[in-house]
């Protein structure tokens, strides 16, 4: 085993790492004095981690007999890392006006984007337990960070609590597996699950909680009850991370478990389809009725889930055909770079809007807001377009390449895509009410004092930077596709 | 090869909404101003489009490739189907930015931006080749009619808009993914390379479903109709210009373009059940009409009517009825058009549209008098004048193959007669009711002349419709070669008895 090789081709897995190290270092010499240091210092560490990805290409080794280093693995992990570093602009500005302690902050919130990274590159049940862990357990902090607020802590404990539970499943469902095939590395897996005579009821039910465990981290009906009140409670720039940032490594790890180690089966297609359109079904209909901004976008952020199951579906269902169904999962990961930036822009705008005080993250508070903030209204009203699938934006050419990669498998997916359309009726229903709230409604004193908006550079910046590309791809996708692509 | 000239045409609009968008603190004269000039070059630029190629074929075609990963292109052309109605299109707009002056006046530059965006999407389903393309303008046109609607419309605006929004997406996901089984199959969504495609009868059944699921309720044929009042009686009077006059058409033009060349077979076997909607439609839509007080919510309905004939004129399968209905897809948006900015018009001045309300105004404003009824002939469809051509030509073609669908459309004409010259003598005719008639202007120069344009083409399409049937007749005939076809091997053979009779 070459390590320095290894530690070469890994680097932009460790470095958030490294960051995290450094940060606690700084905060340990001059705790308390180290001002904007942390921010700058793990934003820089995240960019140096990504030119080093954006600088080297995919390749076959396995480095640590434990992690890949494929096309797959590293696209996820630059969508992550730019997530990282849109997480710190959002953070930092925040952190400053609460008067909250940003080492801290910054070293938890690198541990848990290196888990990430780990995780979408984990090919190993041991490697992929680590990262889940190491993702999970600086997330219940960061979800209770403001340990004032009776919601933030609220936020935080539930997630621990499912949270937990959830790990119990995964660590289980490994077990069963280890118990089954004497292994956990994906390859060995792989290797006896090829003879569906050998798979044992283990195996199933190890499989099984397998995927419970990852359905609940990627908020997956029916494991999304914790979903809207740790969105809700958690200090906005925390969800913001979650909801990016989770949903991208736990469907990165599902991708190559459907990809590399599951058997095509129709138990599994039927699990996953019966995820897949719960998913779509509860989140679209539990969105119907929230006014808060946040909770309304983590029962969409349910939905999605769902639509993501299917592209999941997808891989499983075309692997064994030609192609390898390399379209089904670039597919999925052109989905999570459109979703990622779409959720990055709606949660900076909520920052913006909302202050962090609910009475002001409530839609109710800011009726015909687009005559008096038009360029904010505008931006939010793109990311609800976005997220519903209007064509010229990003999140309609996800839609667009997920259904197509769905025809794959010829008219095997037919009912979740039927689900899938159906169901996108029913969130036009929600995302089209923010439009009506702010182009339509007349505010009830047309005359009073808008609430001053949290307007702080970096994430007036950041809500710019992810509106304009969101429209930009949702024209001209190609450099995005060309980037994520093998 | 590559013409621009269509591009120009989409994008020009697209381009110059993003451009008004962006000027910081434009007032909304130059914005109106900006948006009228723009406007009215393109329809400038467009004219050129109406030099079809005689022979059906498609004309200023521009093919280049834009996604390639989802195997989309940017195809776009035109032939003597589109041309007319994307010049109707470019026509309509200045005179909905005209029109504007009288009824707009809060948040004036974002109408204009929505108006732009609104054309540049229109024009783009008219001329899209490429079947994912066309789905793209399809859905883009929604959002700016959507925010029309929605913002500056009446009390119920944002229940009409979101209804309007629902009811068009709803049926256009079943379309979306139809065309995405269509792009896998055939590996492209070329209409050219989806034409020469070999489909089971089963499966040109489910796809024949899902497109006319999307069309049949932008048509709106009934029982799918129930958006369309409400849309109109709250949308302002620019939005329902728009709404009637073009995008409509969008779902006829739908149908005839990819519906019955595409999926033959299952357009044969779904052709009565169409003609039976349709010709439900026209005499619902017409009863319906009849019984309405609100002016706008009249002419909603009458367009419920008069759609109702053009889908009949396509589903006849007969190429003069198919000709006729593509005519008078034309002739709607032009007399529906004019009846909308008339109204409009009357409701600037009375805040009301309750017919009740009205009487005498001929006396009062006999400049508006004499458009209302010449506005009012034309969409009954008096000789002389556009719709007769139209209607007729549906008629007659439909009569050869379906002599009772033609009777009871027919039926339609003369309730159409009896709703509309209902509607004349209400307003026009009759002692003065509204106290402050007389106060009321009769119509300016600036309206006089936005009505203008379209009062030439009603009495010159009346008086000559061959050139632009001309063009018209042979790409129909092109659409109708399939389905044609089909018709033929499903029909049972001519009783032998019938030969010796003809010959002696």
């Amino acid at each position: 085993m070459d390590v320095a090789a290894d530690l070469a081709a890994t680097a932009p897995l460790w470095l958030p790492m490294v960051g995290c190290l450094a940060v606690l270092l700084a905060e340990t010499l001059a705790p308390g004095r180290t001002g904007k240091l942390p921010a700058l210092l793990s934003a820089a560490t995240l960019a140096l981690a990504f030119a080093r990805l954006a600088t080297t290409g995919p390749s076959t080794r396995e480095p640590f007999g434990m992690v890949a280093d494929d096309a797959l693995a590293r696209s996820l992990t630059g969508i992550l890392l730019l997530v990282g570093i849109a997480a710190v602009a959002l953070a930092e500005p925040l952190l400053e006006r609460l008067a909250l302690p940003r080492g801290e902050y910054f070293a938890l919130l690198l541990a848990s984007l290196s888990g990430m990274t780990l995780l979408v590159a984990a090919r190993d049940l041991m490697a992929l337990f680590l990262a889940i862990e190491l993702i999970s357990i600086p997330l219940y902090v960061l979800a209770a960070y403001r340990r004032l607020t009776a919601l933030s802590v609220e936020s935080g404990f539930k997630y621990f609590l499912l949270g937990a539970f959830a790990s119990g499943f995964l660590v289980y469902g490994i077990a069963l597996l280890f118990a089954a095939t004497g292994d956990t590395r994906y390859a060995t897996l792989a290797a006896y699950a090829a003879d569906p005579a050998r798979l044992t009821t283990l195996w199933h039910a190890g499989s099984t909680l397998l995927l419970v465990g990852l359905g609940f981290k990627v908020a997956a009906a029916p494991f999304h009850a914790w979903t809207p009140d740790v969105y809700q409670g958690a200090p906005t720039p925390v969800t913001a991370f979650m909801a990016a940032g989770v949903k991208c490594a736990a469907f990165g790890a599902l991708l190559r478990l459907a990809w590399e180690v599951l058997p095509d089966s129709a138990g599994l297609r039927a699990g996953l389809s019966l995820l897949a359109c719960a998913s779509m079904i509860v989140g679209n209909l539990g969105a119907l009725l929230q006014t808060q901004l946040k909770r309304l976008l983590a029962w969409s952020s349910i939905a999605h889930a769902g639509y993501l199951m299917l592209g999941v579906l997808a891989v499983l269902a075309t692997k064994s055909k030609a192609g390898g169904g390399a379209a089904a999962r670039e597919a999925v990961v052109f989905y999570l770079a459109t979703y990622a930036l779409t959720t990055l822009a709606a949660f900076a705008w909520t920052l913006q809007l909302g202050r962090e005080a609910p009475e002001l993250q409530d839609l109710r508070a800011w009726k015909g807001l687009a005559r008096r903030r038009p360029w904010l209204s505008l931006a939010l009203a793109l990311c609800f377009l976005s997220f519903a699938g209007v064509p010229l934006t990003a999140g309609f050419l996800g839609k667009l390449y997920l259904l197509k990669a769905a025809f794959g498998a010829g008219n095997d997916l037919i009912a979740p895509m039927v689900v899938l359309a159906a169901t996108s009726v029913v969130a036009l229903g929600y995302y089209l009410r923010v439009l009506t709230t702010f182009y339509m409604d007349r505010p009830a004193d047309e005359d009073a004092t808008l609430p001053a908006t949290f307007a702080p550079a970096g994430v007036t910046l950041l809500t710019t930077v992810a509106c304009a590309a969101v429209l930009v791809f949702g024209v001209w996708p190609e450099p995005l596709l060309r980037w994520l692509g093998p | 090869m590559n013409d621009l000239l269509l591009a120009v045409l989409i994008l020009g609009p697209l381009a110059a909404a993003v451009v008004i968008a962006l000027l910081p603190r434009l007032a909304p004269e130059p914005a109106r101003v900006l948006t009228l000039l723009v406007t009215v070059a393109t329809f400038a630029a467009s004219l050129p489009l109406l030099a079809t190629d005689l022979g059906g074929a498609m004309t200023r075609e521009l093919d280049v490739g834009w996604i390639a990963a989802f195997r989309v292109r940017f195809h776009l052309g035109v032939d003597g189907i589109s041309a007319p109605l994307v010049v109707l299109t470019t026509l309509l707009m200045p005179l909905v930015v005209l029109a504007s002056y009288g009824h707009v006046h809060d948040r004036v530059k974002q109408y204009c931006v929505l108006l732009l965006a609104m054309e540049g999407g229109m024009i783009g389903v008219f001329a899209a080749l490429d079947l994912v393309l066309f789905y793209v303008f399809f859905e883009l046109s929604l959002v700016p009619l959507y925010l029309l609607v929605g913002i500056y419309g009446g009390a119920r605006r944002a229940y009409a808009a979101l209804k309007f929004f629902l009811f068009t997406v709803a049926g256009s996901l079943p379309l979306l993914l139809a065309i995405l089984w269509l792009v896998n199959k055939a590996g492209s969504g070329d209409f050219a390379t989806l034409r020469n495609l070999a489909l089971s009868p089963q499966e040109q059944g489910w796809l024949f479903a899902a497109f006319a699921a999307a069309f049949c309720v932008k048509v709106p044929l009934v029982p799918l109709h129930t958006w369309l009042p409400d849309a109109h009686v709250e949308a302002p009077t620019g939005g329902s210009v728009v709404l009637a006059g073009v995008t409509l058409k969008m779902g006829t033009y739908g149908l005839l373009r990819f519906c019955l060349p595409l999926f033959p077979q299952a357009s044969t076997q779904a052709m009565p059940l169409l003609l039976a909607l349709a010709v439900v439609g026209i005499l619902y839509g017409a009863l319906l009409a009849w019984a309405q007080g609100d002016l706008k919510k009249i002419v909603a309905y009458s367009s419920v009517s008069h759609l109702g004939f053009v889908v009949l004129g396509l589903f006849a399968m007969e190429s003069t009825a198919a000709s006729g209905a593509v005519l008078q897809m034309v002739n709607h948006g032009l007399s529906t058009g004019a009846l909308f900015l008339l109204i409009g018009m009357i409701y600037e001045r009375a805040h009301t549209r309750q017919l009740a309300e009205f009487g005498g105004l001929a006396r009062t404003m006999p400049r508006f008098a004499v458009c209302l009824v010449v506005a009012s002939l034309s969409s009954i469809g008096l000789p002389g004048l556009n719709g007769f051509v139209g209607e007729f030509l549906i008629l007659i073609g439909t009569w050869r193959d379906h002599p009772v669908a033609a009777s009871l459309a027919a039926l339609g004409v003369l309730l159409g007669a009896i709703y509309l010259l209902g509607l004349v003598k209400g307003l026009l005719f009759g002692p003065i009711v509204h106290p402050k008639t007389a106060a009321w202007r009769d119509l300016t120069t600036r309206e006089m002349a936005l009505l203008a344009p379209l009062f030439a083409l009603m009495v010159a399409i009346g008086f000559a419709p061959q050139p632009l049937l001309r063009r018209i007749e042979p790409p129909v005939q092109r659409m109708l070669e399939a389905p044609r076809l089909a018709l033929e091997a499903a029909a049972p053979p001519p009783p032998p008895a019938k030969q010796p009779k003809e010959g002696g």
